[in-house]
């Protein structure tokens, strides 16, 4: 065995799915047992065989994913419980397995796994997975992207034909469930080192959070980073809709249009609102000029009635 | 003119408050040496999400060999930050030593 060929075999066996109980798998796909392959090329020493040797990275390896995905999500870990919770997780990554060299990402998908997959979450899956989106969009949040936000003379060539870019670090957020409460209560009760959860570690979880009641109700939400903080806003229905419209791309009037398209609002509480969504939104740096573009952004001259 | 379903006396106001939140923002950006005191009020921010815990470690210690949480060593240590340095995840079976 050379060393490419001993670098193929110890990733292969060490990225081996564990067992239930979070132990190394006896036999591989192939149905070869694993304590052979260990001592193919693992020797043993005084204490341990070669196949408990190479189970501790086998061990390692997975604990440490299990780790990195579940503490992105201690709400809903709270949420769910341990146990369907590192239900979750195994699958998840089962079917998600971490193929970058960073495990920033690895739970990026977990949120559209667990809305595909009731079973994990039974009678509170939309509860569920309002949470987990929103523990999401902190994680994007956190660490999302910043942009220059619109100087003045780029907020003076804005016009109804113009076109906005939103920060990258910005979410936007359709929930059911006012979870953003749900989240920081969560956060609130458990100490720093909770946080970390360890879904694989089968710590004593008595300190777990508690979760507060929660009765359904509409919310959109926005998560965004102001001065190196994550900050949960809550918006009108409007005011999100105006903003996803210039997510997606539209003009400024025609995103404007869209969010009022519905709306019971008469005109003139339209126009107040629409004046202080834009200028949170300009406040809070959220509003940008779309990439290689040099403000000059073409706009329709507006004759105020 | 291009027709739009939301008055133009509406879209004037959107433009009014664009000009005025961007104007807040950059009056209200710290001076240099002063960073870090926020300009915004949390009725504008909305809710702190990180309990004003700047320095957390999460994500800083992703990709990284500490032993937090990965469960090294037998079950005693393991997922102990404790474990770190004190041989529980020893691969050679030694024992941790006694403190």
């Amino acid at each position: 065995m050379n060393l490419l060929e001993l670098q193929r075999r110890m990733a292969e066996d060490v990225r081996r799915p564990l067992t239930e109980d979070y132990e190394m798998r006896s036999f591989a796909d192939d149905g070869r047992p694993v304590a052979d392959i260990a001592a193919s090329y693992i020797s043993p020493n005084s204490r341990l065989s070669s196949f408990e040797r190479l189970e501790i990275y086998n061990r390692q390896y997975w604990f440490r994913l299990i780790t990195a995905v579940s503490e992105d999500y201690p709400t809903l870990n709270a949420l769910l419980g341990q146990k369907r919770f590192d239900a979750l997780i195994l699958a998840y990554l089962d079917e998600h397995p971490s193929t970058s060299w960073t495990l920033r990402d690895l739970g990026a998908k977990l949120p559209a796994f667990l809305a595909a997959h009731p079973e994990f979450a039974g009678r509170r899956h939309r509860l569920a997975v309002d949470v987990a989106n929103l523990e999401l969009a902190y994680v994007d949040a956190f660490d999302g992207k910043q942009l220059d936000p619109l100087t003045t003379e780029e907020a003076q060539a804005i016009g109804a034909d113009s076109r906005l870019f939103l920060q990258p670090h910005l979410r936007l957020l359709e929930l059911a469930y006012p979870v953003d409460n749900l989240v920081l209560a969560v956060k609130k009760e458990m100490p720093e080192v909770d946080i970390v959860s360890s879904a694989a570690t089968h710590r004593d979880v008595t300190n777990r959070a508690k979760i507060p009641p929660v009765k359904r109700g509409k919310l959109f939400l926005a998560v965004h980073r102001y001065d190196d903080s994550v900050y949960y806003r809550r918006l009108e229905k409007e005011t999100f809709l105006l903003l996803e419209g210039l997510r997606l791309g539209a003009s400024v009037a025609a995103a404007a249009s869209q969010a009022f398209a519905k709306s019971k609002l008469t005109p003139d509480a339209q126009a107040l609102l629409l004046q202080q969504s834009f200028a949170h939104a300009s406040q809070l740096g959220w509003l940008c000029p779309l990439p290689g573009t040099d403000v000059a952004l073409p706009h329709l001259e507006m004759k105020v009635n | 003119m291009k027709t739009t379903t939301v008055s133009n006396l509406a879209l004037a106001a959107a433009f009014a408050g664009l000009l005025g939140g961007t104007a807040v923002r950059l009056n209200a950006q710290p001076l240099a040496g002063h960073t870090g005191v926020s300009s915004v009020s949390p009725a504008i921010a909305g809710a702190i999400a990180d309990n004003g815990q700047k320095d957390l470690p999460k994500h800083a210690c992703k990709g990284q060999n500490d032993c937090k949480g990965q469960g090294g060593g037998d079950k005693k240590h393991a997922g102990k930050n404790a474990c770190k340095g004190q041989g529980a995840c020893a691969t050679d079976g030694s024992k941790p030593p006694k403190s």
